[in-house]
């Protein structure tokens, strides 16, 4: 199975987080949170 | 819907303890605690375990996010799953690892900071290999975990070799020996090589003013997997000055038995 461009894409960004961790961000993580509920309701 | 508080947990220590504390309010809160009863103490493994993984609740979401992204389904519930997951991916870049979503507060927990050796297991003889700021610190070997006074006497080579070889539990004296080397252990302990097999694979040492008697141990690389280890004999079998016979009893077998696996090796 192929993976698309797309998927790849994302596949990097998450192995770019395991090479290496970034700073922990509560506030821009609560955004993500919050659009995340706004999407669910 | 309102959006619970958000609350910054020091380590995942913390964030298994809350969700442990939060059910315990809740009305299967005696279910849990059954369960929590028999695993108690387990969260601190837990919490290490997670780390060592790197199975980390926000990457593992993000990674479903590829996973929906590769189907290349546009349908309307699929374009939603992955706006939401998208989310989740955008909080692991800004350093999210586990959250614990509960009635009246979301708990987050930041990634912690992580160091490993050649093989990306957790490894550090200069810090906690896994540490969170003000929070929960573990301390690995080449993947295996050590107490924090162990680890510092194995990094500072304050451990004795009775004690080295004296470790009950068998990934860490191979920890220990990888970092010593199992040449200089022996050598340290004075170790005299009583016999061999004849692929010289399989040696059977005494070593002795070490222990409170004459102990035999034999040094042996695995088949399989390449390591060299040194590994405790029987007395009684130690005695007997035959490292087939040694390698054969570590096995449960006859050294007859054994006799064709010494042989080819």
């Amino acid at each position: 199975m192929e993976i698309n461009a797309e998927a790849q894409a994302v596949i990097d960004r998450i192995a770019a987080v395991m090479a290496k961790p970034p700073r922990f961000n509560a506030e821009a993580i609560t955004q993500c949170f919050k659009r995340q509920y706004e999407l669910l309701v | 819907m309102k959006m619970p508080n958000v609350e910054v947990g020091k380590d995942l220590v913390y964030g298994y303890k809350a969700a442990r504390d939060a059910a315990w309010g809740a009305a299967w809160g005696a279910a849990w605690d059954a369960v929590w009863g028999a695993a108690r103490g387990a969260a601190r493994g837990a919490a290490w375990g997670a780390a060592r993984d790197a199975a980390w609740d926000a990457a593992w979401d993000a990674a479903r996010d590829a996973a929906v992204l590769n189907t290349g389904l546009k349908d309307s519930a699929s374009l939603r799953f992955l706006a939401l997951e998208m989310e989740m991916l955008r909080a692991l870049e800004n350093g999210l690892g586990w959250y614990f979503p509960m009635k009246n507060k979301l708990i987050l927990i930041p990634i912690p900071k992580i160091a490993v050796d050649e093989r990306k297991r957790l490894h550090s003889l200069e810090k906690p290999a896994v540490s969170w700021r003000g929070g929960a610190k573990f301390h690995f070997i080449h993947g295996v975990k050590f107490d924090k006074i162990l680890w510092e006497k194995v990094r500072r080579n304050r451990l004795s070799v009775e004690e080295m070889l004296g470790l009950k539990n068998t990934e860490q004296r191979m920890a220990v020996l990888k970092v010593k080397g199992p040449d200089a252990l022996l050598a340290e302990a004075n170790a005299v090589m009583v016999n061999q097999t004849p692929s010289k694979k399989y040696q059977l040492y005494l070593i002795e003013n070490v222990f409170s008697q004459p102990a035999y141990f034999l040094k042996y690389v695995c088949p399989s997997t390449g390591r060299v280890y040194v590994s405790g004999v029987e007395p009684e079998v130690g005695k007997l000055k035959d490292a087939g016979k040694a390698i054969a009893w570590k096995w449960g077998l006859e050294k007859e038995e054994y006799g064709q696996i010494i042989e080819a090796s």
